[in-house]
């Protein structure tokens, strides 16, 4: 009896019925995902890295099919090894794509628990075929690529932080929308980012705002991350002078009110800032420093104003003024009904600049 | 059953009894319920747990179990059990191993709380302080999701329907279920280790702010709408958090969570193995191993989403009859039997 | 005369005539024939003359206690307890007239000098060790501790080769129920066991579970050891000829405290002891954890790293858990052959296995790169506990998580940690806890496990696993 036992225990070892294993070495790691195209004709791109000895070559599979699941389980056909998605970094989609409605075709990957949350969306210019048959080299692995490419955008609070949970959440809350990184490419060179691709809701808008419009947005709906840095041509008495500065601090104020059936709402902001080029120098001056704060201030009002319109007029809250309005002023608040509210919405913005520190030099 | 136990061994026990199993889908349950003054309601559902704890200190003498009482618990207790046993196991399911038959992954985890609870009591007494550091750890990580919290989910307050007040209060309670077991282990308390009022508000506050913890991360994290969608927040929240060394945190604290369980599963055994040897009984072990057959054979059949979800919906009716009507009938039945005693 | 020539025969018939076995006549005053038997291999020559002369000179002198010396014992003749001394060493004067014998305990057994031992040394501290002669070993223990209450107690055990097994202990602080557990146990040892040729066999009978994996009595060479576990109320057992204390009741963690910890600083202390807690750890699951990653739940790592891993072990022909065992397998060998080896050939192993081995097995594809680091980190880390069984008991115990990662990923593991948490809770050392100050649970005390605070008291570890016992 006993030996029979040992014989059992000793012999289950040897199976390789362990259900739930999934050697690694078996699988093929894809590290980005490019879709193209909508439910009922989905074509997408998987791609993984190939050889041991240069990281940067990749293999890319295609796969066509009417769900997401069907294009998954047809690239699956065309690999020698099985795909998996546990390592994805980055998932890039077609503008289309996103247009018609983004979250049911991420479904798949909220679905399943093996999918990672942390990997980043971007919304590609054109068909994402372009941005994943790279012909420049890369310096790195393509998935660590992508991932780097954005990551280091949102270092610069260029663009908000996103994952494809914070996509999930923002997609479904009302007060605010998601912006996700729009990239493009001419085809040749390396995809470069364009910008910030508006939502509303779990569509995109068509609209995406300049980087430096998107680098507002993340400022005033998220707060500074690691830095933010700026830079305008001060054109003064016809003498082109670069103004470039970093921000120190970013704090902001909001003030609403209600003025008729609108809401107007002020966000009073106060930015010391150390400056990084200033070819005429002489910053020790309070003569020769509050012009150029001056004009800091009015650029950055009018760009803002700029960015607010553009988002009013795609009737997308990325900057989550309708949490704002919820929760301190819920009587303004209209559920359901938050969107037509906001476009007639009248949004300013009154910057207080400082130039706190001149760098090394005066 | 000899045995004694210090206060801090009693309160460590309530502790990982009643936050054990639920705490990674509690927080959902609760907002679900009531709305968004949830973890107002949630606070307020401890404060009157807090008040039935004291009072539950000034009667505990009375707490006798007759051969009747004692089965009703016992019946009462492999209900929650059993139940338990398919949530875990369903998440187990969930989110790790899809292809394991229910069978090996049960049988596993039922094999562990069986030994435990052959082994002396003072194995079973003592195990939750195992997992004490590992609580700082998942505090820890949970605030690694500090920088996507938005404190604009938490305002405004007083838009929660009265309709939502109820309910909500009733799962606000349900986050206690188990303290019965108060009742069951405090004569084993040391006679010397009093229990004043203090340790019982330090024991309810530790565990109201845990929880409490727990609700307003994921009132913070998850918009409104976003919310029902999920079924287990706490776990979505650590898969979505970036650390640089590793990238799935959920994974391990799911585990955390299932050994957690299974520790809060053993004290729940634990309290049927004190009720059940309470009289003299002739076999140790035999008992033990039917219990846990009787669990395994209840929940080996039904692990689907049907009954978890009727779990979800239903767990938090057993907290007002178990811990709040049935020990007070006992305790004031008995207590008027004593005066009626002593006039005697 | 004749009588003195039968008795000389008869003793060396008894001895079976064995060259070293010496039975000489001798003459001695009051007109005595006396006859001197002792092996010539276990006394010293010129002790048992100076003996004998001194002997002779007091029974002329006073002739009542002519047999006082602080080294010599009269009693009446006895072969048997005769047979009994001369093989323990002693040196056996025979008086036939008056049937009487005089033994003199002046054995000259060969030992060493007390040096430190090799396989327990510190940095720090006294270099002591303990060496194979009881007399020895007590005068160390009795020079650090200058107190009338350290009791010394005796029990001779084995049926044909009878050994003598010491326990002591401080009447102060030693537990009762501890002594009793004990007593009883050395009484059961005393007639199942035939002859005692190594102190480990003492200890499958002291222990309280010998099955399990973990050793419930703390092995050790040093004085100074034995000294600090003196005063915390522990009972050591000796037995003669044998350089190794035995200590009970321990808990698992007086396994990684070692005394090197109160010799440093505070801070320093503390780390170490950290670190050894840390290295417990990751000798029993860090290849457990390797297994389960690669083959399970390899989402877990971080994205720079899993494409390096990814590559790295495609080309790898075994699971995972065949890898490793064959780097676990390499790696124990090496070890092994290390032990055996003469310390002279000891570096041309380690040449050998760990640059050639280790090197040429990865390049010929036999296992990954990152296997070799688990391994060879767990191997390190095994390596640090102060304690010899306990270090070789977690080498064990590493294979079973493996076996458990491999078929079932975390979840193997963290079932198999249950059990293992679990059983480490029932153990028991001489009925003592053996997980004090987790079992039963003492808040206070826990800190003690990762940090070495001012020494200032030794504390007693408890002898019930109810909190009432606990105070002693």
């Amino acid at each position: 009896m006993r030996r029979a036992l040992m014989f059992f225990v000793i012999s289950s070892l040897f199976l390789s019925g362990c259900w739930d294993q999934r050697l690694y070495k078996d699988l093929a790691i894809i590290s980005v995902i490019g879709v193209d195209g909508y439910i009922g004709d989905i074509k997408a791109y998987y791609a993984y890295p190939s050889s041991s000895d240069d990281p940067t070559q990749y293999i890319v599979l295609d796969g066509k099919g009417k769900t997401a699941r069907e294009v998954r389980m047809d690239a699956n056909n065309k690999s020698e090894q099985a795909i998996d998605i546990a390592e994805l970094t980055t998932i890039l989609f077609n503008e289309d794509t996103a247009k018609k409605n983004l979250y049911k075709m991420l479904d798949v990957y909220y679905r399943s628990a093996q999918s990672p949350m942390t990997a980043k969306i971007a919304i590609t210019d054109g068909s994402v075929k372009r941005y994943l048959n790279l012909k420049e080299t890369i310096p790195k692995e393509i998935g660590e690529y992508y991932l780097d490419f954005i990551k280091s955008f949102e270092d610069y609070s260029i663009y908000p932080k996103t994952n494809l949970e914070i996509a999930a959440n923002l997609m479904f809350s009302e007060g605010v929308d998601l912006g996700l990184p729009y990239i493009k490419t001419s085809g040749k060179g390396l995809p470069q980012a364009k910008g910030l691709a508006l939502f509303n809701g779990q569509k995109y808008t068509g609209v995406h705002l300049t980087q430096r419009e998107s680098q507002f947005v993340t400022l005033l709906g998220h707060g500074k991350a690691n830095f933010a840095e700026l830079s305008y041509l001060w054109d003064k008495d016809g003498e082109q002078i670069p103004v470039s500065f970093s921000v120190i601090r970013f704090k902001k104020k909001k003030k609403v009110a209600q003025v008729g059936s609108k809401i107007k709402m002020t966000y009073e902001i106060k930015m010391p800032v150390v400056m990084t080029e200033y070819p005429p120098d002489h910053l020790n001056k309070k003569k020769k420093r509050d012009p150029i704060e001056k004009f800091i201030e009015k650029r950055i009002e009018k760009d803002m104003a700029k960015m607010f319109k553009k988002c009013q007029d795609a009737e997308s809250d990325v900057i989550g003024i309708g949490e704002e309005i919820r929760a301190y002023h819920p009587n303004l608040w209209k559920e359901g009904k938050w969107k037509e509210l906001y476009k007639d919405m009248e949004i300013k913005a009154k910057v207080n600049v400082q130039i706190e520190r001149s760098g090394s030099t005066r | 059953m000899n045995f004694t136990i210090t206060k801090v061994q009693l309160f460590l026990m309530l502790f990982f009894r009643s936050t054990g199993i639920i705490f990674i889908g509690y927080p959902e349950t609760i907002i679900l319920a009531g709305g968004r003054d949830a973890w107002i309601i949630f606070f307020v559902g401890s404060l009157i747990v807090f008040f039935q704890l004291w009072i539950y200190e000034k009667l505990y003498k009375y707490f006798e179990l007759g051969k009747f009482t004692a089965w009703i618990y016992i019946f009462i207790w492999i209900i929650v059990l059993i139940g338990s046993i398919i949530y875990m196991q369903y998440n187990l399911n969930i989110w790790v191993q899809q292809n394991t038959p229910h069978t090996i992954s049960l049988v596993l985890m039922l094999l562990i709380s069986f030994y435990i609870s052959v082994s002396r009591p003072s194995t079973i007494i003592n195990l939750p302080v195992f997992i004490i550091p590992f609580i700082f750890i998942f505090i820890i990580y949970l605030l690694f999701s500090i920088p996507e919290l938005s404190l604009n989910h938490l305002f405004p307050i007083g838009t929660s329907t009265g309709g939502q007040w109820m309910k909500g209060t009733m799962v606000a309670m349900a986050a206690f279920t188990g303290l019965e077991g108060y009742l069951v282990l405090r004569k084993y308390v040391l006679p010397e280790d009093k229990i004043s009022f203090k340790d019982i508000l330090t024991f309810q506050l530790s565990i109201t702010l845990f929880i409490g913890f727990l609700v307003i991360v994921t009132k913070m994290y998850f918009a409104t709408d976003a919310l029902p969608y999920v079924t287990e927040p706490i776990l979505y929240i650590l898969k979505s958090i970036e650390v640089t060394f590793v990238k799935r945190l959920d994974i391990f604290f799911f585990f955390l969570w299932l050994g957690w369980s299974i520790i809060s599963f053993g004290l729940i055994v634990f309290n049927i193995r004190i009720v059940y040897f309470k009289q003299k009984r002739k076999h140790k072990i035999w008992p033990m191993a039917v219990l846990h057959l009787i669990v395994f054979i209840g929940s080996v059949g039904i692990i689907n989403i049907q009954v978890m979800e009727f779990i979800r919906n239903h767990f938090h009716y057993f907290y007002i009859p178990t811990t709040f009507i049935l020990p007070f009938i006992i305790m004031l039945f008995n207590r008027r039997r004593k005066s009626k005693c002593a006039e005697l | 005369m004749l009588q003195l020539e039968s008795m000389v025969e008869k003793l060396n018939a008894t001895f079976y005539n064995s060259v070293d076995f010496v039975a000489r006549e001798i003459s001695f005053p009051k007109d005595q024939y006396a006859i001197l038997c002792y092996y010539s291999s276990m006394a010293n020559k010129k002790d048992v003359q100076d003996i004998v002369n001194l002997l002779k000179m007091q029974t002329t002198v006073n002739e009542k206690e002519w047999d006082a010396t602080t080294s010599s014992q009269k009693e009446s003749y006895n072969l048997e307890k005769l047979v009994e001394y001369v093989c323990q060493g002693f040196t056996v004067l025979l008086l036939l007239n008056s049937q009487q014998m005089v033994r003199f305990t002046i054995p000259d057994l060969p030992h060493r000098s007390p040096d430190e031992p090799t396989n327990e040394s510190i940095i720090r501290g006294s270099h002591e060790g303990f060496v194979e002669d009881m007399d020895v070993n007590l005068g160390l223990i009795r020079k650090r501790m200058r107190v009338p209450d350290l009791i010394v107690k005796k029990v001779t055990v084995g049926t044909d080769n009878k050994a003598e097994v010491y326990y002591f202990y401080l009447a102060r602080f030693a537990n009762q129920d501890n002594l009793t557990e004990l007593e009883r146990k050395l009484d059961l040892m005393k007639d199942k066991i035939d002859g005692l040729y190594t102190s480990g066999q003492a200890n499958d009978f002291i222990e309280d579970s010998p099955l399990s994996p973990f050793p419930q009595i703390l092995n050790t060479e040093r004085p100074d050891r034995v000294f600090a576990n003196l005063s915390e109320g522990k009972i050591i057992i000796m037995s003669d000829f044998s350089p190794n204390a035995f200590i009970a009741p321990v808990t698992l963690f007086s396994f990684y405290q070692s005394p090197d910890d109160f010799n440093s600083r505070v801070i320093v202390g503390s780390f170490y002891r950290m670190v050894r807690v840390f290295s417990f750890l990751a000798a029993i699951f860090l290849p457990a954890f390797y297994i389960a990653v690669v083959s399970f739940h390899y989402e877990v790592l971080p994205i720079e790293l899993s494409k390096k891993l990814k590559l790295d072990i495609s080309e790898i022909p075994y699971r995972p858990i065949f890898e490793a065992l064959i780097v676990e397998v390499i790696i124990e060998l090496i070890r092994e052959a290390s032990v055996r080896l003469p310390v002279a050939l000891v570096q041309t192993i380690g040449i050998v296995g760990g640059l050639v081995v280790g090197d040429v097995i990865i390049n010929a594809g036999l296992v990954s790169n990152m296997v070799v680091i688990v391994v060879a980190l767990t191997a390190i880390s095994s390596y640090v506990v102060p304690s010899v069984e306990l270090n070789t008991s977690i080498r064990v115990l590493r294979f079973p998580f493996m076996f458990a990662a491999s078929i079932l990923g975390f979840f193997g593991i963290l079932i198999g940690a249950l059990a293992l948490v679990v059983h480490l809770c029932n153990l028991n050392s001489l009925k003592s806890p053996y997980l004090y100050p987790i079992v039963p649970f003492d808040p206070k005390k826990v800190k003690q496990i990762l940090f070495r605070g001012k020494h200032t008291k030794s504390s007693p570890q408890p002898s019930s696993f109810d909190p009432k016992g606990r105070e002693i």
